[in-house]
């Protein structure tokens, strides 16, 4: 379970980097993507605590880093959307955690 | 064909009223000189305080201008549905304030002397399909229930297919551009500050009041009203509100008999058809209304004006197609327009929600801030009934879920395409969205052969705009804004043109 799960992150990693490619270019990011990659982030992160509550030995680390790169990228959307603030730094933050994330679930799969 | 609506195709009406260019101070500054606004106004400078209307195009030259021009007090999504979503005293209420703006503008066109041709005239309901027969008498039922003095009819004065039929007399029509641009008029020599084409692009809270910007000036104020018929900006409220589309035909009639009434079918589209009379002499026009349908969402090729103009040929014998028009209305969530302190706000006043029914809501709410500015609760529990914050998740689930994904949906359909397309086949008075570098823009190609390109992306939540062929129009799915196709804002909540390519 726990590689379908970093399977479904790696692909919403992947959308991840193609949005950020916009916003570093300061063009704006597709929508559908951004929504898509918000609903793989979703059903990655269900999951991930669904392992958590059902296997002792749980990636908590990872899901509470999760969560965090989650809340950031909601932030992220609210002021991409409401045109409130440049969202560059807030997007290499929110990608950073979240690569933070998959990296130490990776470490954690392979470790246990 | 003249492409106005009548009101505005005869009053050929000019900015009369300068730019807003510098700081000013005002009790009360109003955004939007539509009939919300400038009732606020009339209601507030004869209570003695100091008002500022600013207004992006001219007065009267949004909705309002292009309205249909009947006063009545039925509503559009039916007074049975209000009574399933919240109780006979809401009914009531809505009836009695209704009943109530009607006569206030009566009132008004006659003590300012405004030649508004404001004429008392019956409302009619009917049917042909025996399916609806009980929904329109359980309609009657509640209405002659709450004190309204409607009845069932077996004669309609127009030669319309029935099977069941209602009426209720002493109901209105008046020309709303000549109502609200004349009140304005003797607003302005009461000492109320009126700009045109100033347009708001910032509104702030502050602790003492509120701040207005526009491109050149600013307004400080104790209070402010947002009278824009949806709120401008980003705003929660947009998720309980839904923008559509309506069409309007005038035509004339052979007979050129033409009855006084407002008619409205049960038909889904709704279509209502009135007569009216577009020099203020006899009644001269009969015109049919709706066939709505989302802004920015219209069915690819669907000739909405056509239809309207069927409509019409198949009931009446037409001499001539005068005028066709289009125009805006917001759907709130649970039937009731919003009305009062803006969601969180201290000074901050909307207005919004009201169906095509706006010309009467809008009275009312232009009476009903009015009074909650100068805290003068006369007019009983109105202001709870209407209030903008209020939490109806029952009443509104349905609408907020169901529309909330139509918008969810028009985000998710922004993906890439991968591949530029060539645009200079884009045919003369057509419009595409296409990529350039990665980037949707708005592509289109006006009658003159020049082809004009912006950014597809909406400037208010980012929506990607879709073309708007009958008029040629860049139209947001999403929250309803409007941009010519050089991407100037035209109505709905953006407050910054599309960004040019
Ligand atoms: C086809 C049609 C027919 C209708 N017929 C009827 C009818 O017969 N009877 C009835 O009761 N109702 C009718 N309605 C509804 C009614 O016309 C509207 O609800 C009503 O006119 C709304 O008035 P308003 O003042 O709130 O908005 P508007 O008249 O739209 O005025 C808002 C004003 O705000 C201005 N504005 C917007 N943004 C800014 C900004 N950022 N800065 C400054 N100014 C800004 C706009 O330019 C506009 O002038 C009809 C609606 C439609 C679509």
């Amino acid at each position: 379970m726990l590689i379908f799960i970093i399977s479904i992150f790696i692909l919403v990693a992947l959308g991840g980097i193609y949005l950020i490619s916009f916003i570093l270019r300061n063009k704006n990011t597709p929508k559908g993507i951004a929504i898509i990659h918000g609903c793989g982030a979703i059903l990655g992160a269900v999951l991930l605590i669904i392992y958590c509550i059902f296997y002792k030995n749980a990636p908590i680390l990872s899901l509470i880093i999760f969560i965090i790169a989650a809340c950031a990228g909601i932030i992220l959307l609210h002021k991409d959307l409401s045109n409130t603030i440049s969202p560059k730094k807030l997007a290499i933050f929110h990608g950073v955690i979240a690569i933070l994330a998959l990296t130490s679930l990776i470490i954690f799969a392979y470790s246990s | 064909m003249n492409t106005q609506s009548p009101w505005k195709a005869q009053f050929n009406k000019q900015s009369i009223y300068p730019t807003l260019n510098q700081e000013i101070s005002v009790d009360i500054a109003i955004i939007g000189g539509g009939i919300t606004g400038i009732t606020a106004a009339q209601h507030l400078i004869q209570n003695g305080k100091k008002v500022a209307i600013i207004e992006a195009l001219s007065i009267g030259e949004g909705t309002t201008g292009d309205s249909t021009g009947n006063l009545y007090i039925p509503v559009q999504p039916y007074y049975q549905n209000i009574l399933k979503k919240f109780d006979n005293a809401t009914v009531n209420t809505i009836l009695s304030s209704r009943q109530f703006a009607i006569d206030y503008i009566e009132k008004i066109a006659a003590q300012e002397n405004i030649n508004c041709h404001f004429a008392r005239r019956p409302w009619f309901l009917y049917t042909n399909n025996p399916e609806q027969i009980k929904f329109l008498e359980t309609e009657v039922e509640l209405m002659k229930k709450n004190g309204v003095a409607i009845d069932l009819t077996t004669s309609l004065p127009l030669n319309l297919e029935f099977k069941s039929a209602a009426l209720l007399d002493n109901q209105a029509r008046f020309n709303p551009l000549i109502y609200v641009t004349e009140l304005a008029a003797r607003l302005a020599t009461k000492g109320c500050l009126i700009y045109e084409n100033s347009r708001v692009i910032q509104s702030e809270e502050t602790n003492n009041g509120v701040i207005f910007h526009t491109a050149q000036g600013k307004v400080f104020a104790k209070h402010g009203i947002i009278a824009t018929h949806t709120p401008i900006g980003v705003n929660f409220k947009q998720m309980c509100l839904a923008a559509y589309r309506s069409y309007g035909v005038a035509a004339h009639l052979e007979d050129n008999i033409y009855p006084e009434g407002n008619f409205w079918d049960l038909n889904q589209p709704h279509h209502a058809i009135c007569t009216h009379s577009d020099n203020g002499k006899a009644l001269n026009l009969i015109i049919v209304s709706g066939n709505h349908h989302k802004t920015g969402q219209r069915q690819p090729h669907h000739a909405y004006y056509q239809d309207l103009e069927n409509f019409l040929s198949e009931k009446f014998k037409i001499s001539k197609f005068v005028y066709h028009w289009s125009a805006q209305h917001y759907h709130s969530a649970d039937d009731v327009p919003y009305i009062g302190l803006a969601d969180g706000a201290k000074h901050t006043y909307i207005a919004t929600g009201y169906f095509a029914d706006g010309l009467i809501y809008g009275t009312l709410a232009g009476i009903i801030i009015g009074n909650a500015i100068l805290n003068n609760n006369k007019i009983g529990d109105w202001q709870k009934k209407y209030d903008a914050t209020r939490f109806t998740p029952i009443a509104s689930w349905s609408f907020f879920v169901k529309d909330n994904i139509n918008v969810l949906m028009q985000y998710l359909k922004d993906l890439p395409t991968f591949k530029t397309t060539p645009y200079e086949d884009i045919k003369i008075g057509k419009g595409k969205v296409l990529e350039i570098n990665h980037e949707k823009c708005a592509i289109s190609r006006d009658a003159n052969n020049q082809l004009h390109i912006v950014s597809a992306v909406c400037s208010h939540m980012k929506g990607i705009v879709n073309w708007n062929d009958e008029e040629k129009t860049w139209d947001c799915p999403c929250h309803g804004s409007r941009f010519t196709k050089e991407g100037k804002v035209i109505e709905g909540p953006a407050q910054f043109d599309l960004e040019k390519k």
